[in-house]
């Protein structure tokens, strides 16, 4: 975030009230600063992280002084929030992204890159069986309810012929792997 | 109308004309264009970055490793440029207009502490 006043000196000393026109302080940042750093990143998607977290350690870095053991509290703010917006920003419609997770409908390509982390994502299986479960939760009762009604011997099938209807995923296109 | 840009947008866009810079360059030669007012943080610096190369006004331009450090170039696009030139004649526009009101009005009192 922006402060409308110069900001007082940083960690150990080192005074940034005058603004200067020489390149950041040289040499390498602390690993503690760096892994600081990545820890506040996760506030990112997947694929920005990627892209983009070496540069943003870098400018980082030196914003933040060549003692720094840790990101400050106010930068880790403005990251967190910066982070979540771009997220908001990649993330596609409502009813684009219903329409995804209830059916298995391609949201387009617009989304390929979040399509593309949300299937490689680490909860992604919890993500499945959370929208299984409703679907089966909701469905399940109704389907079986109807066929008790009719008075067809096969109500139990109608369960996995849903599942197995449900488990291929939308594939992104291949060319959003080279997307920045 | 696209949607107003916001002052730290348009102080990005400047510092990018000057010459193409990397992320800590644009933090200082904002800082300095604003005269010491306007100091953008590492997030919000990036939202901005990410916003301008979405609509085409900005471009990355290259990467060099100094010192075991990665620093990414951008730079302005002709797009860019027409936009903050644009921008800087509506604020002047702006400001003569606004001098002009000033100096017409009925002045106040002096005196009145």
């Amino acid at each position: 975030m922006s402060a409308r006043r110069p900001v007082p000196g940083a960690a150990a000393g080192h005074d940034h009230a005058v603004p200067t026109a020489s390149p950041g302080p040289t040499g390498e940042p602390l690993p503690s600063f760096e892994r600081s750093v990545g820890r506040w990143l996760h506030a990112y998607p997947r694929r920005w992280r990627r892209t983009r977290a070496v540069e943003v350690t870098a400018v980082l870095a030196d914003l933040a002084g060549p003692t720094a053991r840790h990101l400050d509290a106010r930068t880790a703010l403005g990251l967190v929030i910066a982070g979540l917006v771009t997220r908001w920003r990649e993330h596609p419609p409502p009813r684009a992204y219903l329409t995804y997770r209830l059916a298995g409908r391609h949201p387009g390509p617009a989304w390929d890159g979040w399509l593309r982390d949300d299937v490689d994502g680490r909860l992604y299986p919890v993500r499945l069986a959370l929208t299984e479960g409703l679907v089966a939760a909701v469905a399940y009762p109704s389907v079986e309810r109807l066929y008790l009604a009719a008075g067809s011997p096969g109500a139990g099938t109608t369960g996995p012929a849903t599942a197995a209807g449900r488990t291929s995923r939308p594939a992104p296109a291949e060319a959003s792997e080279d997307r920045a | 109308m696209p949607k107003r840009m916001s002052e730290q947008s348009y102080l990005v866009l400047l510092a990018l004309a000057e010459e193409p810079r990397h992320g800590y360059g644009v933090v200082q030669a904002v800082l300095a264009l604003s005269d010491g007012d306007v100091r953008l943080g590492a997030g919000t610096l990036y939202g901005i970055l990410d916003r301008l190369v979405a609509a085409g006004q900005a471009e990355a331009s290259g990467e060099v490793v100094v010192d075991g450090r990665l620093r990414r170039y951008y730079r302005l696009t002709d797009a860019g440029h027409e936009a903050l030139t644009a921008e800087t004649a509506r604020l002047r526009d702006l400001a003569r207009r606004a001098q002009r009101v000033l100096t017409a009005a009925p002045r106040p009192a002096l005196g009145q502490a």
